[in-house]
């Protein structure tokens, strides 16, 4: 992408010169030209920025407590201290827990579908490379999990093991290997015959080599929309479990769980449910625009 | 076709072992099950009688089949918290949460169908365009969070409707509208983009050249071959929605399997959370075998072995 956009600061003048380009510049333009991909990019971005900078841009600490503050409105000051987004039933700067919140999101769905993608490419690969009995028992295995309804699925390990940051991100990668697994199976498959694959293993290159080095860049693309769109979905699941008070603990925020504590003041104090849930609309709407600019970039006919 | 149903009927058994096989093992992996029954200061050896009793001792392979055979006989264990049978006390609760889901449903249908045909006919139109963003728009909603916002709306603010319960056809609206917005713009977006596959097929345009009204065109032999990939969209669905109901459940106090499982996790309740686990895997299940029966109806070259 960045290789691209260089090239496309630079592709006026290089367009009156007859150069020829290579598809990833094309691919590259066309995502560019697309202004909704764009937003979502520039989104993302952002957020991604704030969650790092979060001890830096946050006004307050996320556990900076007091009762004489409790539920004040947005744009309140408290003692020569301006509070933006008013301040929570402990008294705490809501705003600054929005920010530090974007962490948990962030992270654990960046972490999430990169874990799900990595074991789901690996599955894939396998099960289309040997896609004998073992292909068939690693898929029937995808099934089997496709079988449960996820979300219960999530509860129940978290319900078993308990609730911390790492078997978070493991529940999501749970959910999400299957989908790449599935992707990279068949792309293996309609890979695998062709003439270059075949060439390759008659000049002697070990299966290791021919696939990762000619048949995983064929499924490159397809991954790269999928991780965009899986990357949305466990942002959904994981304010849902935070929500359900299965994810980050207290006093830590995220935004599932600020939207769980807001319910209790809903008659009173309506604004703090509706803060978070707008922070997770727009960073999964991001992730959406940016994954369908992404597919339609990639592969221009489809719908 | 009865051997078609034959087929997908024996190929529920693989599937639903693996099923209890995977709860079996969240169980045991998770730790010794007698540790909860008895008093935190029993040593090992106090525990000795009780897993013996529970069958503990046994090799897991053993103890998974007694488990499975059990569980074919409806026996799954007793609530830790109150000692009646846990599969009574899940399935007491199933008829809310198969209304309430089967409400979400109708109403994803009903509105996200013609949605999705009126975009597809309209293709490009200002309508089409709304609707593509409140596609959008929908599909990046956290599902509760709409929910909460519905009650802010309608319960709160205008007093329409009551907040939570199940009393009456009120209560069911607010949770069956939040719970149809799980199912909602994926259904529409399908429907549109599976009419604009058909658009262009011979056998559409043949339809049209006999003279055809285009309203036939599209009812007839549009949307009967569009309904495939949208059947099993609806298929896939069902089972989020099962566990979107959970959620839903939660925001409103639906008294549902949710609320029933997510309480049960916070009281470690774990026969009561394995239970419920199995029953709502096999509802699913079990929709998914009728939606693929449906295929049959819809397109007869599936039926053909």
């Amino acid at each position: 992408m960045s290789a691209d956009g260089a090239r496309m600061l630079t592709g006026d003048v290089e367009g009156t010169i007859p150069v020829r380009r290579g598809r990833g510049s094309r691919r590259g333009r066309r995502l560019l030209r697309d202004p909704a991909a764009m937003a979502g990019a520039l989104i993302l971005a952002l957020f991604a920025l704030v969650a790092y900078a979060a001890p830096a841009l946050a006004p307050a600490h996320y556990d900076d407590q007091r009762s004489a503050r409790r539920l004040r409105p947005a744009f309140s000051t408290d003692e020569g201290r301006r509070f933006l987004l008013g301040t929570d039933q402990l008294g705490r700067d809501v705003l600054s827990r929005l920010i530090y919140a974007a962490q948990v999101s962030l992270l654990v769905g960046a972490v999430g579908v990169l874990a799900g993608a990595l074991i789901g490419t690996l599955v894939g690969l396998l099960a289309g490379w040997f896609d004998g009995w073992p292909g068939t028992v690693l898929m029937r295995t995808a099934d089997i999990q496709l079988a449960f309804p996820y979300l219960l699925l999530a509860i129940a390990v978290i319900a078993f093991f308990g609730s911390s940051l790492s078997n978070l991100v493991l529940v999501l990668a749970l959910r999400s290997w299957v989908v790449f697994a599935r992707v990279v199976r068949a792309s293996v498959l309609a890979t695998k015959p062709l003439e270059f694959v075949q060439a390759a293993l008659a000049s002697g290159a070990g299966p290791a080599s021919v696939l990762i080095r000619h048949i995983l860049p064929h499924t490159l693309a397809p991954i790269t929309v999928l991780a965009t769109v899986e990357f949305a979905n466990l942002i959904l699941l994981e304010a849902t479990l935070s929500f359900l008070g299965l994810g980050v603990q207290p006093p830590f925020p995220s935004w599932g769980m600020m939207l769980s504590d807001a319910r209790a003041y809903l008659l009173t104090d309506w604004q703090l449910s509706v803060y978070p849930g707008v922070a997770i609309m727009l960073t999964v709407m991001a992730a959406n625009l940016l994954g369908d600019g992404l597919r339609d970039a990639l592969d221009p006919q489809g719908n | 076709m009865l051997l078609y149903l034959g087929r997908r009927l024996l190929q529920l058994v693989p599937t639903l072992l693996g099923v209890t096989l995977v709860v079996f093992l969240l169980v045991r992996v998770s730790g010794d099950p007698t540790q909860l029954l008895l008093p935190e200061t029993a040593t090992p050896e106090d525990r000795a009688p009780s897993r013996r009793q529970h069958g503990l001792d046994q090799p897991l392979a053993v103890q998974y089949l007694r488990y499975v055979g059990d569980a074919a006989r409806g026996d799954l264990g007793r609530s830790l918290v109150d000692g009646s049978p846990a599969i009574a006390l899940v399935l007491e609760r199933l008829p809310a949460t198969i209304e309430l889901t089967v409400a979400g449903m109708l109403i994803a249908v009903g509105v996200g169908i013609p949605v999705g045909v009126l975009s597809a006919i309209r293709r490009g139109s200002l309508l089409d365009r709304l609707a593509m963003i409140g596609v959008l728009t929908g599909q990046s909603m956290a599902t509760f969070w709409v929910g909460i916002l519905l009650i802010l709306i309608f319960a709160v603010q205008l007093r329409w409707l009551p907040v939570s319960g199940r009393e009456s056809w009120r209560h069911l609206v607010l949770p069956a509208v939040t719970l149809s917005l799980y199912m909602l713009p994926l259904l529409a977006r399908m429907t549109r983009s599976s009419l604009l596959d058909v658009w262009r097929q011979d056998y559409v345009r043949t339809a049209r050249a006999k003279g055809l009204r285009e309203r036939t065109v599209i009812a007839k032999h549009m949307l009967r071959a569009a309904l495939i990939p949208i059947v099993t969209v609806l298929g896939l669905q069902f089972g989020g929605a099962l566990a979107g109901a959970i959620v839903t459940e939660s925001v409103f106090a639906w008294p549902g399997v949710g609320t029933f499982v997510l309480d049960a996790v916070y009281k470690r309740d774990y026969p009561v959370v394995q239970a419920a686990v199995l029953v709502v895997a096999t509802v699913y299940i079990v929709t998914n075998l009728l939606v693929d029966l449906l295929y049959g109806v819809l397109d007869p070259r599936i039926r053909e072995p």
